[in-house]
């Protein structure tokens, strides 16, 4: 068996070792996680931003425009002292006055408009059956949004609509649990399958 | 005059982002690219002001003493990432990314996993049929459970047939209707920022 | 988690989506070959079946506590 597997072994149980109680194997594997997880970002960033689309344009190529996003990113820097923390505010305008600028048209186009339009579906079969899952769609789409409608009191049959769309929404989150449920244990099974076969070599 | 120059820059950002989305032509273009590359070099500076922070607070913490041999390996980590990368570059074979293979990319998933007994205990002792709203909820989850399973049960078929139609529309019209809510309220917010009125995002006075 | 993106999928934004490991499975038995997707699918079914069990004695106990209550 090679180093490699046994270190991702031995890290593997001791994180696994958090079941029985925390201890400080845990914990020192816990901060080697974080530490490692920072400085793989920090270099993937360095090396394909900072790089790729700014020092080496910029000095390499001469593109003289990306001088504007090599002050705003050093503006930022700014935020280490009081006298500077103001300059810091123009790179943080730029990025959410842009960003809502394209959320604007987009957040409508894609997650309204798209949205609503998927939801008009017919409800009469071509045999002049009811469509149910059409009823169903265009049903619980008013009720939920009925529900998330603050302007006004949820009483009566407002209220009792509201209290529809709280039934299509424990669906969606009974839907998502299991979901959930699938995918937490996938990844266990995943590295149970790593301990068994690769570590312990006690399965093929 | 703190405040104005940025409201300035992002209600001018925000307009030439808006405009831009109803124009072809090759200016526009080329300029909502240009901005997109600005936000991500931008973003890279925030990560780098993000992990001198980082270090200053674990400096603090070692120097009074809490968690010291923690706060020290978690440092030694993060510092081997850039000096391997450095030394040896980050191709496939290098150690900058046997160090993410083998302990970064094992913990995290191992940290994921964990999860798995936490839903199972959560599944014995949260998921009670108290009330209509999560007698609903829980057979939404037991059906979805049941049909994804592979199990020699009769009507699995039907079973599984039933499930992918929960899905598809009573749940998929609920998650539908957070999401028309998350768009518009994107929108108005969105608009609120670009007009100066929200203006959480400025900070305190100073 | 795919159920998050599900309208998506309903209105064409996406094409298609494939869902955990049984999605993995589903696609390794669709390409013919045998995989790590296929491999998980017994393990698999059986936390799901433990998980429906919990939850199951979990409302059983919940149910039998509240009668005892009411009695009393």
């Amino acid at each position: 068996m090679d180093i490699s597997t046994i270190i991702a072994g031995l890290l593997t149980l001791i994180i696994f070792s958090f079941l029985y109680k925390d201890n400080p194997f845990y914990k020192m594997a816990e901060s080697l996680l974080i530490g490692v997880s920072i400085g793989y970002v920090l270099v993937i960033t360095w090396s394909n931003t900072l790089m790729d689309m700014l020092f080496e344009p910029l000095f390499s190529n001469a593109e003289l425009s990306l001088i504007i996003p090599l002050f705003l990113g050093l503006f930022m820097l700014g935020r280490f002292s009081d006298k500077t923390v103001a300059l810091s505010r123009i790179p943080i305008a730029v990025m959410i006055g842009s960003g809502a600028g394209i959320a604007i048209p987009t957040m409508l186009y894609n997650r309204t408009i798209k949205q609503l339009t998927a939801s008009v579906m017919p409800i009469f079969t071509e045999s002049g059956g009811l469509n149910i899952s059409g009823i169903v769609v265009i049903v619980g789409l008013l009720s939920t949004l009925a529900y998330f409608y603050f302007s006004r009191e949820h009483k009566g049959k407002f209220g009792a609509f509201a209290k529809l769309g709280t039934y299509f929404l424990m669906i969606f989150f009974g839907t998502t649990f299991g979901y959930t449920v699938m995918s937490r244990m996938s990844t266990f099974i995943g590295r149970m399958e790593f301990l068994l076969s690769d570590f312990l070599k006690i399965t093929q | 005059m703190n405040r104005q120059i940025p409201l300035i820059v992002c209600f001018s950002f925000g307009l030439i982002m808006f405009l831009q989305y109803f124009s072809n032509h090759t200016i526009a273009r080329t300029m909502n690219l240009a901005i997109l590359d600005y936000w991500q070099i931008i973003f890279a500076f925030t990560l780098v002001l993000g992990v001198v922070s980082y270090i200053k607070a674990n400096m603090t913490k070692i120097s009074r003493g809490i968690d010291r041999p923690y706060l020290i390996v978690g440092l030694l980590g993060m510092i081997s990432m850039p000096i391997m990368a450095l030394i040896w570059g980050i191709k496939a074979d290098s150690p900058f990314m046997w160090m993410f293979e083998n302990v970064q990319a094992p913990m995290a998933s191992t940290v994921f996993a964990l999860l798995a007994f936490f839903v199972a205990s959560a599944s014995f002792r949260g998921f009670r049929a108290r009330s209509m709203q999560a007698s609903i909820l829980l057979g939404a989850a037991l059906i979805i459970l049941l049909s994804r399973s592979n199990l020699p049960i009769p009507y699995t078929e039907h079973l599984s047939e039933f499930a992918d139609w929960i899905r598809n529309y009573p749940s998929m019209t609920a998650r539908r209707a957070i999401l028309i809510g998350i768009g518009l309220g994107s929108l108005t917010t969105s608009m609120r920022v670009i007009l100066g009125i929200e203006r959480t995002w400025l900070g305190g006075e100073k | 988690m795919v159920t998050t993106y599900d309208p998506y999928l309903a209105s064409h934004q996406m094409t298609a989506m494939i869902g955990g490991l049984r999605g993995a499975a589903e696609y390794e038995k669709l390409l013919g070959m045998k995989g790590g997707g296929s491999r998980g699918m017994l393990a698999q079914s059986a936390a799901h079946l433990y998980v429906i069990f919990l939850i199951v004695l979990g409302n059983i106990f919940y149910f039998r506590n509240k009668k005892k209550g009411a009695r009393q």
